[in-house]
């Protein structure tokens, strides 16, 4: 998600244009890592809810309750360094759609193990990941036609 | 009226005074958005005024030997950049101003420059009209600003987490890009830090002529 950070070479900036990808490409592995975590424990969370046997919305409602407190707190955690805004927003995406998955297959009467309910949260982490990254690539090039060209 | 402003800015004052502690720790994001920021403030050309400072953590990425005068609301975040501002190699000055009534004479400078402004102004339509008064015609407006998304989803969290910092004196959800254009900006070029969240957008005052 960060590749849009990096700077032109117009300005004789080369050095500043290094540092930038060299982060730019640092950063991207910790969202990618950091929203695999988040997916994890969000889908963790809601695979213990549904042990409790409530009805399915107070099952869904409080799972996803539950997930996204513990994703702010996670995303407070991290915002020194991956950014507060850069933390906060992609994980609470994550948070709110994931979980929802687990419920989803739980649904359509597919019981989850353990280690399969942290694999959905695993892949769903890195799919949300993919997904914003070509989201940013697509933003850059919008933004881009839409002002710069004035 | 006059009354009801004083007190909303002795609160937003008292806000960002209570922020300022943690403010570098949990929100400032340098080590991330440094490089954009410095590439942005490179183009502070002539007289600059610098809205919101904060705790000067942009000080260390503005362009060296420039005049600047940089303003904040809050007493304490200008404590606290004091610090920064002497280790600037330029004419750095810090008034106590509010952005919505700046204390400056109409078309007094080149350039103005806001980071993480607009979303912490009660109301950014006046703070634009302010910075289009002192701005000279053809003057640059330089802005790295946080907005509301495009994208549905994205933009949906956006307004959820502003339920939440709102009380903070943060909006997350403004679109400061197109206020900025519906108050009489010219915007010469977006680029984008983070999706299309974190913006650094260049404008300019249009000459009359």
């Amino acid at each position: 998600m960060e590749k849009d950070t990096v700077p032109t070479k117009q300005d004789g900036s080369d050095d500043l244009a290094a540092t930038a990808r060299f982060r730019a490409l640092i950063f991207n592995c910790g969202d990618c890592l950091f929203l695999i975590v988040v997916g994890v424990t969000a889908t963790w969370i809601m695979h213990l809810v549904h042990h409790l046997g409530w009805h399915v919305v107070f099952t869904l409602l409080a799972g996803m309750t539950v997930a996204m407190f513990v994703q702010m707190l996670l995303a407070r955690a991290v915002a020194p360094v991956l950014g507060s805004i850069e933390s906060m927003v992609p994980s609470m995406v994550a948070a709110m759609i994931i979980p929802m998955m687990v419920c989803l297959l739980e649904l359509a009467g597919v019981s989850l193990s353990s280690s399969s309910a942290l694999m959905i949260g695993a892949l769903g982490g890195g799919v949300i990941f993919i997904l914003l990254r070509l989201y940013a690539i697509r933003c850059r090039k919008c933004l881009c036609a839409e002002y710069n060209a004035r | 009226m006059c009354r009801v402003q004083c007190k909303m800015r002795a609160s937003v004052a008292t806000i960002w005074d209570k922020r300022a502690r943690l403010y570098d720790t949990f929100e400032a994001s340098d080590l991330r958005r440094g490089p954009a920021r410095e590439l942005l403030f490179r183009e502070m050309t002539g007289k600059s005024l610098f809205i919101a400072v904060g705790t000067g953590m942009d000080i260390r990425h503005f362009p060296p030997g420039r005049e600047i005068v940089a303003i904040d609301i809050s007493e304490e975040m200008l404590r606290r950049a004091d610090s920064r501002r002497r280790n600037y190699s330029g004419q750095l000055q810090f008034v106590r101003a509010d952005a919505l009534k700046l204390c400056f004479a109409d078309e007094s400078f080149d350039t103005v420059t806001t980071s993480c402004t607009m979303c912490s102004v009660p109301d950014p339509q006046q703070a634009f009209r302010e910075i289009h008064r002192v701005l000279r015609p053809g003057g640059k407006l330089l802005m790295f600003e946080h907005v509301r998304s495009r994208n549905p989803i994205l933009g949906l969290t956006l307004d959820l987490m502003t339920l939440f910092t709102r009380r903070n004196g943060t909006e997350m959800n403004r679109r400061t890009v197109e206020t900025a254009i519906a108050v009489g900006f010219h915007i010469t070029n977006v680029e984008t830090v983070f999706l299309d969240i974190i913006l650094a957008v260049r404008g300019e005052k249009l000459s009359e002529n």
